[in-house]
């Protein structure tokens, strides 16, 4: 249970915030935490101190990059590795969003389990 | 005096003979009696065998020539004239010619009245304009595609999210012995994954992004290309002969568009090969000694070949041979959109059973 690595879900899309969170606990390797609103997934991420936040980029309440933004200014959140997961067009798109998204990994939607687990064993460095 | 009407008479019939239009005289009946230079070319006829025919002998046989005599030469006789009227001329070889015509009555006056003698029609070609507007049209259908298609790519790809992992979920919570909820599970996974292609095609199609040009190494780019369809290629036992000539020029070009355009090719290649059929790949420079010069890039495969109805489509969105397969239509059309925008021209050669040939032509700069 100790060596399962933590992830935050921050994404507005409820239902597959929940899919997503039940095939990555299945697949033994992760707990995961997840927030559908920006402002709480910051939250969560101050106080469970994740070993990787997967982060949606267009949500009502706030940009994926205004909350990146949020989690690099603070000390206690600004080591966390983020990962885009987000249905924008392609890269380019999302590279060309204000903020700190250029040069960070993002995954885009639709995502299989395999391919998303596979993404995220790459960024923790496995 | 005497030549002086010569001479005007000379001119009037240079003014009919010479106009690039279609004139034609009919007398009250219906009959042509005169026919400029013009119609001759257009209709094929000589002048011998145009003259004295009832107009309904240039007019479409299916019901235009019967309309035009209803409704178009009523008109005329009853207002004195006719103007735009959309109609087609029959050729003496059956073929029928769009023409806008306009006409008027010709009278002939004696003793103070007016008596009609016949009426003079004038005759513009119209398959040039007819050309350009179709292509116009088809612009216009594929920029509202392109808007269209982007916008709802990106809405059906968060609920496409949800489908996949909630059925990667119910595949992992049912016992393995149950294969029949597997099988069910599987090809819905598969349909899923399918509508995921779609929509990624669909983005594709609707990106008009102009082209980051840099200097490529075409030959490179098709390696480069391969080796993302090596497992297809292999799966296949496929063979591909590689025909590239030495001192090939750099090629201004976006990296990432020429490799979309030659996986799009490939891809499709491939679907149309047997096992063991093979793919060659010729590279060449076209008139390399002149200003204008071009990079000619041909993919042959020995497939199942396309029929000349299908290769008149092969470029059109949505259309597709392989629905079933998966197609989703959009391949070819991409790699149209893609291989215009660095200017240059992409076509294809096949006859059914005897493979097809991808062939584009890009400036050398």
């Amino acid at each position: 249970m100790e060596n399962k690595r933590k992830l935050l879900i921050i994404d507005d899309e409820e239902d597959f915030c929940h899919f997503v969170k039940l095939n990555l606990e299945r697949s033994g390797k992760f707990q995961v935490l997840v927030a559908s609103q920006a402002q709480a997934g910051i939250s969560l991420a101050r106080v469970n101190q994740p070993d990787l936040i997967l982060l949606d980029i267009l949500m009502p309440d706030m940009d994926g990059s205004q909350v990146a933004e949020n989690l690099l200014l603070e000390p206690t959140t600004k080591n966390i590795p983020i990962v885009f997961l987000t249905a924008l067009a392609q890269k380019k798109e999302i590279e060309s969003a204000e903020g700190v998204i250029g040069g960070r990994t993002f995954i885009a939607k639709p995502v299989t389990p395999q391919e998303l687990i596979a993404r995220i064993e790459m960024v923790l460095g496995k | 005096m005497k030549n002086e009407a010569l001479l005007d008479k000379e001119y009037i019939n240079s003014i009919v003979s010479d106009m690039l239009d279609s004139l034609i005289v009919l007398d009250a009946d219906g009959i042509i009696k005169t026919a400029n230079r013009a119609t001759l070319d257009l209709l094929g006829y000589k002048e011998e065998e145009l003259i004295g025919r009832p107009v309904e002998d240039i007019l479409p046989q299916d019901g235009g020539g019967a309309a035009f005599k209803d409704t178009g030469l009523k008109q005329l006789s009853k207002n004195g004239f006719i103007r735009g009227y959309e109609i087609a001329y029959r050729t003496k070889a059956g073929e029928e010619i769009p023409v806008i015509l306009s006409g008027s009555i010709m009278y002939r006056e004696s003793n103070g009245s007016k008596a009609p003698m016949g009426s003079v029609c004038v005759a513009h070609d119209m398959r040039e304009i007819k050309k350009l507007h179709s292509e116009l049209l088809q612009c216009d259908r594929l920029a509202s595609l392109g808007t269209l298609s982007s916008g709802i790519a990106h809405e059906i790809k968060n609920p496409l999210a949800i489908i996949i992992q909630g059925l990667a979920f119910l595949k992992s919570s049912i016992p393995s012995a149950d294969s029949l909820s597997h099988d069910a599970i599987a090809r819905m996974e598969k349909a899923g994954l399918r509508a995921a292609e779609i929509v990624k095609d669909l983005l594709s199609f609707a990106r008009q992004n102009p082209p980051a040009l840099e200097a490529l190494d075409i030959p490179c780019v098709i390696e480069e290309t391969l080796s993302f369809i090596e497992h297809q290629i292999n799966s296949k036992n496929i063979k591909i002969v590689r025909q590239f000539k030495p001192q090939l020029p750099l090629i201004k070009a976006d990296a990432s568009q020429m490799k979309q355009v030659f996986l799009n090719i490939l891809l499709n290649a491939i679907e149309a090969l047997k096992q063991g059929g093979s793919i060659t790949i010729a590279v060449e420079q076209l008139r390399p000694e002149t200003s204008i010069s071009y990079l000619q890039i041909r993919f042959a495969d020995t497939g199942c070949g396309i029929s000349e109805k299908d290769l008149k489509m092969v470029f059109d969105p949505f259309f597709s041979t392989k629905q079933k397969q998966g197609g989703t239509g959009l391949g070819l059309s991409v790699a149209k959109g893609i291989v215009e925008r660095h200017k240059g021209v992409i076509w294809i050669e096949s006859k059914p059973g005897c493979g097809a040939t991808v062939i584009i032509n890009l400036l050398v700069t």
